[in-house]
């Protein structure tokens, strides 16, 4: 396991990446055990919903025509609007600014590139470790809710939880990858978590606000949480399009890595 | 042939609008075989060069070579055949020193793998206790294992013996004498003469970016200045003394001489000679005053 870069900086993560499953996962179960009382009173929720101004649900993430008593309804306005969302780009942006920015302040990156091992590939490797984290996360929580979904009377595809899930993990891993990115750049952990966070936060609102605000419309495919909503995955199962996009935008965001990387002063 | 070869070399540091000199239009160059110790105050440049040599930074202008191969075109294949021990070495807190050295092992291809606890036990160093728990000097052991283990053809150690205990220095200099018994070149940098006079072969003396002497160690030695001390049975005439070859300063106090003396001190034993000599106490040679003469002031650097 320790044999690679790969390999080493999974295995220094293995508690963190166990303390965010066990985290994640009891939070989806609370969650969930919530939905049978939500769905005996569903008729009232759904009416207070209504009453709502629609900017407000568009900032949280709610569709307008959903209905909370719906297990589609309930799990994307109690868990996939925002709480996973946030809950997984903290995890990935942590990450992704660490594995790079951070070994570099700790002095542990030195010795490492003084190895027989290209920057190319410590980039790609360490890359990867991020990915394959944040992939965890997703295959933890699609597999909590089918789990412990029936128990409490919220039954829903696999192939819906599937997919919200699979979206909600890519979405993560390129936001990590672009802290990484920052990182490989620049050297500065802070300054990557920073970056990466505001970029996310207004890429974010970029796509819930843009249903709002007509001269933004065009704009909105340009946030990475547009291909993860927009298919309505909780309804609808996979729409592979968005998947590729996203796939492909956390791909270039490697390449910038590894090009910023390579051609760096590593810092004392 | 050389192991270690620079060719006006020069790293510039960005600061904002100015920039510092890392080092200027440096040639190096260190014969297979030497230990070499790379000697300057703090700031002078040495961590610059090794990290030149290594890839880790990129020159401003000029170029080196590490074995035959350039350091920016080949340096995967310098780093295979480098053991480099970092000036601060650090290591991920969380890890044994077992799990570090695993790491790099692999990291190339399972060279070391078989030396690396040999090493651990000569230098007494528990290899299963997380590193947070270690001493500063326990873990610089780590970096020695590693920097060692693989048997490489060129040592680059930046101040290795920072924060070791005199027992594990001693097991370090034979560890150095093995390495170029079997043919290994080491680059071995300090700012304190002490640490590297006793294993060096020849020292570079680096002062604000640049190289301002190449000397063999002997020679340093041949310059420096010997303290000796006479005690006659009777007392003696200053004159005596006074003409004597190597005598840079001499006091003459009744029966009692005591001087510095550059080079042999043969002109002087014989000048006591024609008198009864009762005892004569000298020192090892003080290199630290000429290598305190070069930090002062450098020829040809009017800065």
């Amino acid at each position: 396991m320790l044999r690679s870069v790969f390999g080493k900086n999974l295995f220094e993560r293995r508690r963190s990446v166990l303390a965010w499953c066990v985290g994640l996962a009891s939070m989806v179960v609370v969650m969930v055990a919530f939905f049978p009382t939500i769905k005996a009173r569903g008729a009232e929720f759904d009416r207070l919903l209504a009453d709502y101004p629609p900017a407000l649900l568009a900032i949280v993430g709610w569709d307008a025509g959903s209905t909370i008593s719906s297990p589609a309804g309930y799990l994307q306005g109690e868990l996939f609007s925002m709480m996973i969302p946030i809950l997984l780009m903290v995890a990935a942006i942590g990450a992704g600014a660490t594995t790079i920015a951070g070994e570099e302040e700790r002095g542990t990156l030195e010795l490492l590139v003084a190895h027989p091992v290209s920057r190319v590939r410590i980039a790609l490797e360490k890359v990867a470790a991020v990915v394959v984290a944040d992939l965890l996360l997703g295959l933890v929580l699609a597999t909590t809710l089918i789990a412990a979904g029936p128990a409490f009377d919220l039954h829903l595809g696999a192939a819906q939880i599937g997919a919200a899930s699979l979206l909600a993990s890519l979405v993560a891993a390129f936001f990590s990858v672009l802290a990484l990115a920052v990182g490989a750049g620049t050297g500065r952990r802070g300054l990557a978590v920073g970056v990466t966070a505001g970029v996310g936060a207004a890429a974010y609102l970029l796509n819930s606000l843009t249903p709002l605000v007509a001269a933004l419309r065009p704009w909105r495919r340009l946030s990475p949480f547009f291909y993860y909503a927009a298919s309505e995955p909780l309804r609808h199962g996979f729409h592979w399009p968005h998947v590729v996009v996203l796939v492909a935008a956390t791909a270039a965001a490697a390449v910038v890595a590894v090009r910023l990387f390579e051609r760096r002063d590593l810092a004392v | 042939m050389e192991a270690i070869r620079t060719f006006a070399l020069t790293k510039r540091y960005r600061a904002g609008r100015a920039s510092t000199v890392g080092v200027e239009d440096l040639d190096l160059a260190v014969a297979e075989g030497q230990i070499f110790g790379y000697l300057g105050p703090n700031g002078a440049g040495k961590t610059t060069t090794i990290r030149l040599l290594l890839d880790l930074i990129r020159p401003t202008s000029g170029r080196a070579e590490v074995l035959g191969f350039d350091t920016r075109r080949d340096s995967l294949a310098i780093r295979r055949r480098v053991g480099y021990l970092p000036g601060d070495f650090a290591v991920e807190p969380g890890l044994t020193a077992r799990q570090v050295v695993a790491h790099y092992t692999g990291l190339r291809g399972g060279a070391g793998s078989r030396r690396a606890p040999e090493i651990a036990e000569r230098l007494d160093l528990d290899l299963d206790r997380p590193l947070r728990t270690l001493s500063k000097g326990n873990r610089q052991k780590v970096g020695l294992v590693q920097a060692f283990m693989h048997e490489p053809a060129v040592l680059v150690l930046d101040e290795p013996t920072t924060g070791l205990d005199p027992l594990v220095q001693l097991e370090f200099h034979r560890l150095v004498d093995e390495a170029v018994a079997g043919g290994s070149t080491v680059l071995l940098s300090s700012h304190v003469l002490s640490e590297v006079q006793r294993i060096a072969t020849r020292v570079g003396i680096l002062r604000s970016g640049h190289l301002v002497a190449v000397e063999d160690v002997d020679t340093l030695r041949a310059r420096a200045l010997r303290r000796i001390e006479v005690r006659f049975l009777s007392a003696v005439p200053r004159e005596a003394f006074l003409r004597v070859d190597g005598v840079r300063e001499i006091e003459v106090d009744g029966n009692v001489v005591r001087a510095r003396v550059q080079g042999s001190l043969d002109a002087l034993v014989k000048a006591c000679a024609r008198f009864e000599v009762d005892t004569i106490t000298t020192e090892e040679a003080d290199l630290e005053d000429v290598f305190l003469d070069y930090y002062r002031e450098a020829p040809g650097d009017a800065a």
